[in-house]
């Protein structure tokens, strides 16, 4: 069974909170009895979550229909002046539009509970594969682990000195300092050079 | 459709986009993780992937009246730890043995700060879209050289305070050298009467003459930014495009390390030059750091 253009029209007014007090009882009754209806209801609150940036969590549709009924019948009956009727509007919008601004101007905060909305395009996982195939398990399992590479003091101290004076450099901070803690797999063990088909550097 | 609710539509078609976050210069979110980095207290977990292993490390970073302190502890592999206090900065493997040290890091010359500005010139900044990472918002930079002399970088910044989340070092070509990436980061702002700068940077040791000693292949856009006190006649020169940096030593009794190393996706080339023992290191690419060790000589 589908639903006709003027029940959309109400379920809209109601959750707008402008569907009067007759109309609200027959909706809801509807609401309970009309599956379909209902479900349209959840995914109207679904996408109304999604525009203004709120957790999507699907609320009961006779739970939220019963809250939108309460609210309905706590207004005055509609004997308001029209023009009354648009200033309420107007400022509903306004404190939509300001909670708009709030969802997308406040940052995030990093508790990993919030939705994750993509503006630009994701950033892919090929880009995260290693340049070196990583070792697979079954090899780790029955090859020996390797050995650190002894430590050369000399090439510590050139490479810690090197950390702490590029620590005041751009990039800094933390940065600088992670190779030189990180397990030195190979760093007393000289590495080939490729020929370089760089152009000669500029001074 | 009743007219509050067109007042509505309309408002927001015309809110959205002025309220939308404002479109962010990548070269104006690389001047917040600098900022961030160095004026913000941290302390969280990150793995680093590099030269085939996968190593976990925890870093705190605390700022004090007399500067910041720096923690970094291996969880992984052997027990490794990085202590960086305003008085020196120390390396120390398992039982607490001091694998190297370092006295204060100083004589930051005039003109560091300059060298923000040369990324335009070097790296073709983009930002190449959004992630989470650790569980904070980020947004994602790309620095890509300009030249085959460097490394590229790709950035995960925290959207809310510029924070360094997650980073991978890549060839000119694109292939990762090394990637780092937080589990977990407590961030927080430093406390009142906090300083970022050590008393070394406070009064920074000038030079009294130039150096005598000249890196003439040194690629374009690499400013020298310090010239950190070493003993003797020992000299420790620090370059900078920005993003990469690097070191030359010059030892002139000094004897070490011939020939190239690496770590992550720091190279080191040491050599014998003019009587004394080069040694350059610096995040760049193997042949980049062959070749300025190898022009290194002294220039009167």
């Amino acid at each position: 069974m589908s639903i006709d253009s003027k029940t959309l029209e109400q379920l809209s007014a109601l959750a707008d909170g402008e569907l009067g007090p007759d109309e609200t009882r027959f909706l809801l009754r509807r609401l309970d009895a009309e599956p379909e209806l209902a479900a349209r209801w959840q995914r109207y609150h679904l996408a109304r979550a999604c525009l203004r940036r709120e957790p999507a969590l699907l609320p009961d549709a006779a739970f939220a229909a019963a809250v939108s009924a309460r609210l309905v019948d706590q207004q005055r009956p509609a004997a308001r002046r029209s023009w009354l009727r648009s200033a309420a509007g107007g400022a509903i919008a306004a404190g939509v539009a300001a909670m708009a601004l709030f969802s997308i101007a406040t940052p995030p905060q990093g508790d990993g509970t919030g939705p994750v909305l993509s503006s630009v395009a994701p950033v892919r996982t090929n880009d995260l594969e290693l340049r070196q195939p990583v070792q697979r398990v079954s090899d780790r399992v029955w090859a020996p682990l390797p050995v650190s590479a002894p430590i050369d003091p000399q090439l510590e101290d050139y490479f810690l000195r090197h950390s702490g004076a590029a620590a005041s450099a751009p990039r800094g901070g933390f940065v600088p300092y992670v190779y030189v803690v990180a397990t030195p797999a190979s760093a007393a063990a000289p590495i080939p050079l490729r020929e370089s088909s760089a152009p000669p550097p500029a001074q | 459709m009743s007219a509050p609710r067109l007042v509505l539509v309309l408002l927001l078609g015309i809110a959205g986009p002025l309220f939308a976050q404002p479109a962010q210069e990548p070269a104006a979110l690389l001047e917040r993780m600098v900022q961030a980095l160095q004026g913000l207290e941290y302390e969280g977990t990150f793995v680093y992937v590099h030269d085939g292993r996968v190593d976990s490390v925890h870093v705190t970073r605390t700022l004090g009246p007399n500067g910041p302190m720096e923690r970094l502890v291996t969880l992984s592999g052997d027990r490794r730890e990085v202590l960086r206090e305003p008085g020196g900065l120390r390396c120390l493997t398992r039982g607490g043995t001091v694998v190297a040290s370092a006295g204060a890091q100083a004589a930051s010359l005039p003109g560091r700060l300059a060298n923000l500005a040369q990324w335009r010139e070097h790296y073709r900044l983009s930002i190449a879209g959004t992630d989470r990472v650790a569980g904070y918002e980020a947004t994602v930079v790309d620095a890509a050289p300009l030249d085959s002399l460097r490394y590229g970088y790709r950035l995960w910044l925290d959207r809310a305070t510029g924070m360094l989340l997650a980073s991978m070092v890549r060839e000119a070509s694109g292939a990762p050298v090394e990637q780092l990436a937080f589990t977990q980061l407590r961030l927080q702002q430093a406390p009142d009467g906090a300083t970022t700068a050590t008393p070394a940077d406070a009064s920074p040791v000038q030079p009294t003459s130039p150096s005598r000693w000249r890196a003439v292949a040194m690629p374009a856009g690499f400013t020298l930014v310090s010239r950190v006190p070493a003993k003797g006649d020992s000299e420790h020169l620090l370059y900078s495009d920005g993003l990469a940096s690097v070191s030359i030593y010059v030892e002139p009794n000094g004897r070490g390390l011939v020939g190239a190393s690496r770590r992550g996706a720091v190279n080191a080339f040491g050599r014998a030059a003019d009587g004394a023992h080069v040694v350059v290191i610096g995040d760049l690419p193997a042949t980049t750091v062959a070749q300025i060790a190898e022009s290194v000589g002294r220039g009167d």
